[in-house]
């Protein structure tokens, strides 16, 4: 709850300073917060809100977990966001102000015990995004990513209200706890509940941009600003993917003893849900890896392996093992410095030479050796090469699944991951061959090397040591 | 511990020369290719030749899966060992890499392949087997990519895609390996307690096999082979051919067989047929190359492909032949490789009609040259005379038809490998290879000595390959007997 205040209280300190001609302070107010945040995270004796709100918001372990997460993320986009725009940008601490009220709507939704805070969640969770999305009001193509972000956005939301209710009318109640009495008592028979149900996870797909509401996602991701792009392809994802899992589990009745577990596990796979979510994710993976082939600009093709991803992140929502959290959380933070490392490259080069396509990034490597090692141990690391991040992260998530027995789920990751290795090395080559037309060598900030370094240092790190790091999750 | 030794060693220098200068990036290198062969024959003094795994280090690396760093070898990973640190040695000694096309990093990366192809042979844990196996496709790819030759790039792609295909789906039965059974772990002596129902041993057995086909390569995998053989370097050809396809080689006898024995007989039998019919298909293609590396591609595939064969039929003479001739493959690619680099030395040509005469003006390299030659068809007394017979009289002894068919492609070598001595070395000097100026001698004292070595090896392997054969006797038996 701490961490709640702290981040929308920097939020209004942010809009403040703007509106007081003070805009260079907004980066320094909201890093701030973001720092206190952790410590209120990770210092539990700030006080005990395992339950606040008569239940409506519980701050467990998944909850606190996925928001060290979703802090760490947004720092690095904070980061990045400074070498984006320039000190020049209007309403600049406002724009910093809107990450703070929407980071602080993921950690709503990640702590929701009551599907009134879930709702409450994903909208302050998304309406700073839609004018985020549209910040750049002098770009046509800005304004379209805004546009249609907010009107596909809020046409899902309507939907999430309506399984709600649907929900509520099966079972008379909002909270999740009650919702399990519910079920356990036979609730699972319910189309009136089965329906609801549905739908709120189609909203929560929605958001993570998995095949079928996928369509917003390239035209969203190219149009939008590179900062807030690498916002919702990690900070977003993470906090919807710990509001599925949290929903998952509690209707899947985890957490009743172990002699119902059998007849649990069979409740579970055999829900209408459960093979809409497995269809979702199969079809994210391949289409999202699939279209990645044909894409020549860069952010797109992001957008892309942002939907592989979304259904690869589906894996251990349905695997419903007990060490889902630190496998997701894992992979989610790798995959999340390796995406932010490439969007800030990726902004700072098309600064340097106005080129967003994939060519700009030819003879990276001749042109600067650091630069070009981080694009291309990012790129390896997406692939899953070991030992790095997203190799460890990949197993985790394919050994949860094959535990419970998801095997023809992980064939098709398995398949998909290969189509994608495809996409990411034919880069990495393009990388590593040397540009004839244009050889001039490229100078960066030395404090900008240092972050490079440092997030490839990271990503290293996070592959030779998995245990450590896992084990802060 | 000493086992890894012969992995930090190459792994350390290389980082080292990375961090270091340009200039000393050759002369490190070379230190370090010199330590590591004394370092495997000091392993091999101390090396008993019994079934038990011996040098042994073990630590823990990601304890909740189970996950460790185990290392350790019997005479049969000291023998990959030993062929692994030659080729690196080899490779390293033929490398001259001009100042624009950076050496520093030319040398790391030969260094850092050879550590990770080292780790692959000696690891004892599944998982970190497969790290080193996967790992070793990064240098290997930017060698390529930064050295080659011709359509660097597209060549390039195919083969990391190629290999990469093959090994997703062994990740996959790796870790499904991994969580079956009483406890979740990767060690070796847990896989060999495995008894996995019959259908979960196919579906292993077959994910496995394709990423090792993939790299053998076995027909219809192998399209990515040639490509790669002509457009790489020669040093980077011999670590392909002499050392990384034998990881693949390797990996069937350590691990295919004890984990899943049962599968071998049921559905080995296709990958078997696959092989044979491999020597036969590269070698007739072989017939036809007019390029030398590329004749060197087709050939290899042929003899490795009848190893794989005789690994397939899981008997004793399959495997003790297999290991012997892994040996003695490596050994005749490196001195057939070694004779071409030399040739492109003396002209930079790729084609067989481009030389001629050389053994006229260079009775001293004409005459090794035919020996490797020899060698490499299997002449009595050579290094790949012994291998190959047990290989062929266990295809015999599981059909007579497979052995009947490999043996008919041995004829086929003979054919091509000699119609290429004749084309290369024979008959009057090519004039346009002669046109400029005098014929000079291009080998340095240190080529000379090594061409004597690698001849020296090839009379020995071939004259006394008993006491190879007794030493690796004990682990082979062992991994027949598991189950």
């Amino acid at each position: 709850m701490n961490t709640f205040i702290i981040l929308s209280s920097s939020g209004i300190i942010a809009m403040l300073v703007g509106s007081h001609q003070r805009k260079q302070w907004g980066l320094p107010v909201v890093l701030a917060a973001c720092f206190l945040a952790i410590l209120s995270i990770t210092l539990p004796w700030l006080g005990d809100y395992s339950a606040v709100l008569h239940n409506m918001l519980s701050f467990d372990k998944l909850s606190t977990s996925f928001s060290l997460v979703m802090v760490f993320l947004t720092i690095g986009i904070l980061i990045l966001s400074h070498y984006y725009y320039n000190p020049g940008v209007e309403h600049l601490s406002d724009i910093y102000a809107l990450f703070m009220f929407s980071l602080a709507g993921g950690i709503l939704l990640v702590s929701f015990q009551n599907f009134v805070m879930l709702f409450l969640g994903a909208e302050i969770l998304s309406i700073p995004l839609y004018i985020l999305a549209a910040s750049h009001r002098r770009h046509l193509s800005s304004n379209e990513a805004g546009l249609k972000y907010y009107l596909m956005g809020s046409f899902a939301t309507c939907f999430m209200l309506l399984g709600i209710t649907l929900i509520y009318g099966a079972s008379g109640t909002f909270d999740l706890n009650e919702l399990r009495l519910f079920l356990t008592n036979g609730g699972m028979q319910s189309s009136l509940f089965m329906t609801g149900i549905t739908l709120v996870f189609g909203t929560l797909l929605f958001k993570l941009s998995a095949v079928p509401f996928h369509f917003w996602a390239p035209d969203v991701y190219q149009g939008a600003p590179t900062v807030l792009t690498a916002f919702v392809s990690t900070v977003v994802k993470v906090a919807v993917a710990g509001a599925m899992i949290k929903l998952a589990a509690a209707i899947s009745f985890e957490g009743i003893p172990a002699s119902a577990n059998v007849v649990s596990q069979i409740a579970f796979s055999q829900t209408t849900w459960f093979w809409l979510l497995v269809l979702a994710s199969a079809a994210s993976m391949l289409f999202g890896s699939i279209v990645a082939l044909q894409q020549n600009d860069l952010k797109r093709f992001l957008a892309y392996t942002g939907i592989f991803n979304a259904g690869f992140i589906l894996l251990p929502v349905l695997s419903n093992q007990p060490n889902v959290l630190s496998s997701l959380l894992y992979y989610m933070a790798g995959y999340g410095v390796a995406a932010i490392l490439c969007f800030t490259l990726y902004a700072e080069l098309k600064k340097l030479t106005g080129i967003d396509t994939m060519s700009g990034l030819q003879g990276l490597l001749h042109k600067h050796k650091l630069a070009g090692i981080t694009m291309i141990v990012c790129l390896l690391s997406f692939t899953g090469i070991p030992p790095l991040a997203g190799f460890w992260g990949k197993f985790g998530i394919l050994s949860l699944s094959m535990q419970s027995h998801l095997i023809p789920l992980v064939l098709v990751a398995i398949l998909s991951s290969l189509i994608g290795a495809y996409n990411y090395v034919r880069i990495v080559t393009s990388i590593a061959t040397p540009d004839e037309q244009n050889a001039t060598k490229l100078t960066f900030h030395p404090f900008f090397i240092g972050w490079l370094a440092l997030g490839t240092l990271l990503l290293i790190a996070m592959g030779c040591f998995p245990e450590a790091f896992i084990d802060l999750f | 511990m000493l086992s890894v030794l012969s992995i930090l060693l190459p792994a350390l220098s290389s980082l080292f020369i990375s961090l270091g200068t340009r200039d000393w990036a050759r002369r490190i290198s070379l230190a370090s290719v010199f330590l590591s062969m004394i370092l495997v024959v000091l392993e091999g003094f101390l090396l008993k030749p019994t079934a038990e795994m011996q040098h042994v280090f073990q630590s823990a690396w990601m304890s909740s899966a189970g996950i460790m760093f185990y290392f350790g070898m019997d005479s049969i990973t000291w023998v990959m060992l030993l062929l692994s640190n030659l080729a690196a040695f080899v490779s390293v000694l033929l490398t001259e890499v001009p100042k624009e096309r950076n050496p520093k990093l030319v040398f790391a990366l030969i260094l850092a392949m050879q550590a990770l192809m080292n780790g692959a042979f000696l690891s004892i844990d599944l998982f970190v087997y497969y790290v080193f196996w996967e790992l070793s496709l990064i240098p290997a790819f930017f060698l390529l990519l930064l050295w080659g030759n011709g359509k660097i790039q597209k060549t390039t792609l195919k083969f990391f895609l190629y290999t990469l295909a093959g090994s997703l789906f062994m990740l996959a039965a790796i870790i499904w390996l991994g969580i079956s059974g009483p406890t979740i772990g990767f060690g070796l002596e847990k896989m060999m307690g495995l008894t996995l129902p019959h259908e979960t041993q196919v579906a292993v057995f077959v994910a496995f096999m394709v990423a090792y086909a993939v790299k053998i390569p076995i027909f219809p995998f192998h399209t990515w082979q040639a490509e790669t053989y002509s457009s790489a370097p020669i040093p980077l050809t011999i670590l392909l051919a002499g050392v990384m396809l034998k990881m693949a080689l390797y990996s069937m006898v350590r691990w295919v067989i004890p984990i899943v024995p049962d599968a071998m007989l049921s559905v080995g039998p296709v990958f078997l047929w696959l092989a044979v019919f491999g020597i036969v298909y590269a070698s007739v293609i072989a017939l036809k190359q007019t390029e030398i590396k590329k004749l060197f591609a087709w050939s290899s595939m042929a003899h490795v492909g009848l190893i794989a064969a005789g690994i397939l039929t899981a008997s004793p003479d399959g495997l003790k032949g297999a290991v012997l001739q892994m040996l003695a493959h490596t050994i005749n690619a490196l001195a057939f490789l070694m004779g071409v680099h030399l040739l492109s030395k003396w002209k930079k040509a790729g084609g067989l009609a481009d030389f001629g005469g050389v053994r006229n003006m260079d009775p001293f390299f004409g005459g090794l040259f035919l020996l490797f030659v020899f060698s490499f068809i299997s002449v009595p007394f050579t290094a790949g005379f012994p291998g190959e017979v047990m290989l062929l009289s266990s295809l015999f002894h599981w059909n007579e038809w497979s052995s009947f068919l490999a043996g008919l492609a041995m004829i086929l070598g003979a054919v091509y490998m000699l119609k290429a001595y004749q084309l290369l070395m024979l008959g009057p000097a090519n004039p346009e290879f002669t046109q400029y100026g005098a014929f000079q001698n291009p080998m340095s004292l240190s080529d000379k000595l090594l061409m004597l070595a690698l001849a020296t090896l090839i009379l020995f392997l071939g004259l006394f390959p008993q006491r190879l054969l007794e030493w690796i006797d004990n682990p082979i038996q062992n991994i027949l007997n598991t189950n």
